[in-house]
């Protein structure tokens, strides 16, 4: 089996652990959630008939008095980037995280997720314009969640 | 003369004669060797720092040439002045290389520094139990005379003995992990002290690790956290390159503990270092099973491991085993003294009652005869007694004499040739069909591999069909992507331009002229006012389609007629139209110049695409004229649809 460490990074409240909890239990808490430092979780995939298990580091969200510690952000082989649909700034401030990702992992891969898609219309959803490796996801209803994963698992792993 | 001569040229002379002087002083500093190096020596330095400077090939040449031999000269002559000239590009070069590939370094490092830690620990240690020692000499307890006697008897220190009572704490599991990811790369527990899952606690270790170390880290001081302790569970934790160890254990590792597993740990990375650098997540890797072989190794040679266990079941056991020795003994006795009767008691019985002289064995499961029997009728009366005395199987080894036997065999087989024949035929019978099933069988199997082989062949070539369709499919996905945004984007400039005008049409970006009586029934000749305000509509389409010409494969002029006459000339009729509408807008030089680089076409519909109007037929309308664009790419997005269809 491969293992390969990856991080859901993002700004504070963009539902970075909503999107894994949806991922790894397929349930979904409507309540507020925090993320306080960091948080590891588990997935077994399969992918061709090779069987990888993904190691999940859902990291504190950046705020704008707090960046996300480095030494968490090492050695890992992807990353998922969030942000809100709702809120321009967490899809403005992508670029500084994706920057500062590879700078320490310049080989990784990433995927970036759009996330509480469901709070959209669909002319909304269809002005958007996302390039290959960017999902629109909802963990309300699990809109490309799974492909979300799937997709970067496939980028590190074929 | 002499002396007009002094009058006249007198200080001249004189000049000439210093000269003259100077002259002579030149010439011989000239040829003095010494005055040539006094005066050159200040230069050459400035000389020689130039040509390194300007990178003279020469220079370096010859500098290069020299510097080896003058190296191995100074060390020989001088070698504390060439250290310390060394030490000052040396020292910055390590640093720096240090700086680059960290990792690298301390992995190779680590292995010398750790065992010279581990050296100077013990050292520390052995000093420090020599004086412990002088102190114990100077108490008095009971305890203290036992464990004298004892470090008499067995040769041991007391110290060795006190620190032995003490004991070390158990590591229950060895972790290597990956510093950088916190993905384990080895493992090894003790039975029953299993961490149920590795990998999370791997990565959960290396997530506090980090914390704690950003947390307290200064500029100034680079260290790492070593001790993670919660209640009687301890972590240690000892980091080299680009790997760390973690140890689990019940208390806290004593310096000599810490020592010991720090030079194991350096065995591991020494032997293992370019493997962990190469590590990429995959546990499949030998290495990993050999790793993981020696920890566990490292981890049941510990001397408190199963311990607690083995004093338990070391309570008493010699008396355990002395009772159960004994009761043994005693039913093992009973047991044969019992057999020895009932095999003396069938024999006398046997005797008694058939006069056959025979010897009886009782064994585990079954009974066994021996002796000679008179005939078979004695030989059976035998068997049967002894069945009617006893359970168990009997195995009957009765001699019968020979006589006798060749006897029997006669009646036998004078009673059994015509069914054994019979039998021997049945059994050929079966035999032959039995082969014939298997030959049949064979050729089936034969059969079916040839299907499967042939049908391994179709899936593999459909598989390679399909994959080349996924692959144009791929690209047509992409292009009819394209096509979309393209679309879009003409739809969206089309409606800010044309978004008013009556004749666009929406839904297919088209130009609809109907309603504008362009052409009386049955002519190809058009109004002049109704064809200048297409010409006007039409140059406001085509600068918005020119933007996107690249992308257009043509502009189509669609000529219409109304149902009246008959279909052939309807369709020439509307061609007609078309041309002329498409010879008009040619003709006009704004349009001409515009669409030079689009191909425009004409093309009549004849009375296929009539204008009605709550079912009845507006004539007038249904003389028209339409214009469209064409997409270069339309030809795919058809073959998709198709390929969707189907």
């Amino acid at each position: 089996m491969i293992r390969k460490k990856i991080l859901l990074l993002g700004d504070f409240n963009v539902g970075k652990t909503s999107l894994i909890r949806r991922y790894i239990d397929n349930t979904f808490d409507d309540r507020y959630l925090t993320t306080i430092g960091v948080k590891i979780s588990k997935k077994i995939l399969e992918l061709h008939g090779l069987e990888c298990e993904l190691l999940i580091w859902d990291v504190e969200g950046a705020t704008p008095r707090k960046s996300i510690a480095s030494s968490y952000m090492k050695g890992a082989s992807g990353a998922i980037f969030v942000c809100d649909v709702g809120r321009s700034e967490t899809m403005e401030s992508l670029d500084e995280h994706i920057k500062t990702f590879l700078a320490l992992n310049p080989n990784a891969h990433y995927v970036i997720a759009y996330n509480k898609s469901d709070l959209l219309s669909v002319q909304q959803k269809e002005a958007l314009e996302l390039s290959g490796n960017t999902f629109l996801t909802s963990a309300k209803n699990a809109s490309n969640v799974e492909i979300l994963f799937t997709t970067l698992a496939k980028e590190m792993l074929l | 003369m002499e002396q007009l001569k002094q009058l006249l040229l007198g200080p001249e002379l004189e000049q000439l004669k210093k000269l003259e002087a100077a002259l002579q002083e030149l010439d011989f500093q000239s040829q003095d060797q010494e005055t040539i190096v006094r005066r050159i020596t200040p230069l050459f330095e400035r000389i020689l720092l130039e040509r390194l400077e300007n990178k003279d090939a020469k220079t370096v040449e010859i500098l290069s040439q020299h510097l080896a031999k003058i190296i191995a000269h100074s060390s020989r002559h001088n070698l504390p002045e060439l250290s310390q000239a060394l030490q000052s590009v040396i020292a910055p070069a390590i640093s720096k290389e240090i700086a680059a590939n960290q990792n690298v370094m301390v992995d190779a490092l680590y292995p010398i520094m750790g065992s010279m830690i581990s050296k100077y620990v013990s050292t520390a240690i052995k000093e420090m139990i020599e004086s412990i020692n002088e102190k114990i000499e100077d108490g008095l307890s009971f305890e203290k005379f036992k464990r004298k006697i004892k470090s008499k008897i067995t040769g041991v220190s007391e110290t060795e003995l006190l620190l032995e009572e003490s004991s070390d704490a158990l590591i229950s599991s060895l972790f290597i992990i990956e510093k950088e990811s916190g993905i384990l790369i080895a493992e090894a527990q003790l039975e029953d002290k299993e961490i149920s899952d590795p990998h999370m606690v791997a990565s959960m270790a290396s997530a506090i690790k980090d914390f704690i170390n950003d947390w307290i880290q200064n500029a100034t001081e680079k260290s790492e956290v070593q001790i993670l302790s919660y209640g009687n569970a301890t972590l240690y934790i000892e980091s080299a390159g680009s790997v760390y160890l973690v140890a689990f254990l019940d208390a806290e590792p004593d310096h000599e503990q810490r020592s010991g597993i720090n030079e194991f740990f350096a065995s591991i990375v020494k032997k293992y270092a370019s493997f962990f650098q190469r590590f990429n997540g995959d546990d499949s890797a030998e290495e990993i099973a050999e790793l993981s072989e020696k920890m566990h190794t490292y981890l049941n040679a510990q001397p408190n491991v199963g311990k607690g266990k083995k004093e338990k079941e070391g309570k008493n056991p010699m008396k355990l085993f002395f009772w159960s020795a004994t009761l043994l003994a005693a039913g093992y006795l009973a047991y044969l003294l019992n057999g020895w009767y009932f095999e003396y008691s069938l024999e006398k019985m046997v005797e008694a009652k058939t006069g056959q002289v025979v010897h009886v064995e009782r064994g585990k499961e079954k009974l066994t005869v021996t002796g000679y029997a008179d005939s078979f009728k004695s030989l059976n009366e035998v068997e049967a007694l002894i069945r009617s005395q006893s359970r168990m199987p009997v195995n009957n080894h009765l001699l019968v004499p020979l006589k006798q036997i060749d006897k029997a065999i006669e009646k036998y087989s004078a009673e059994s040739k015509g069914p054994a024949e019979e039998l021997e035929q049945k059994v050929r019978r079966v035999e032959k069909d039995l082969n014939a099933s298997l030959m049949q069988l064979q050729t089936e199997l034969a059969s079916v591999r040839e299907e499967l082989q042939r049908s391994q062949k179709s899936i593999a070539e459909m598989r390679k069909t399909m994959s080349g369709e996924l692959a144009q499919l791929k690209s047509e996905k992409k292009s009819i992507k394209r096509i979309i945004k393209i679309k879009r984007e003409i739809a969206s400039k089309l409606a800010q331009h044309l978004g008013d005008n009556p004749f666009y049409r929406k839904d297919d970006l088209s130009l609809d002229f109907r309603g504008l009586n362009l052409f009386t029934a049955g002519e190809a000749l058009y109004n002049r006012e109704a064809i200048e305000r297409i010409g006007r509509v039409f140059k406001i389409y085509l600068s918005v389609l020119s933007e996107y010409k690249e992308y257009i494969e043509e502009i189509v002029i669609l000529g219409h007629s109304d149902s009246s006459g008959k279909r052939k000339e309807n369709l020439k009729l509307s061609q007609l139209r078309a041309d002329a509408v498409k010879e008009y807008l040619l003709g006009q030089a704004e349009i001409g110049h515009g669409q030079a680089d689009l191909k425009m076409v004409s093309k009549g519909m004849g009375s296929r695409e009539l204008v009605r109007v709550n079912g009845v037929e507006d004539k007038e309308a249904s003389r028209r004229i339409q214009i469209k664009f064409v997409f270069k790419e339309n030809e795919i997005v058809k073959q998709i649809q198709k390929i969707v269809n189907d």
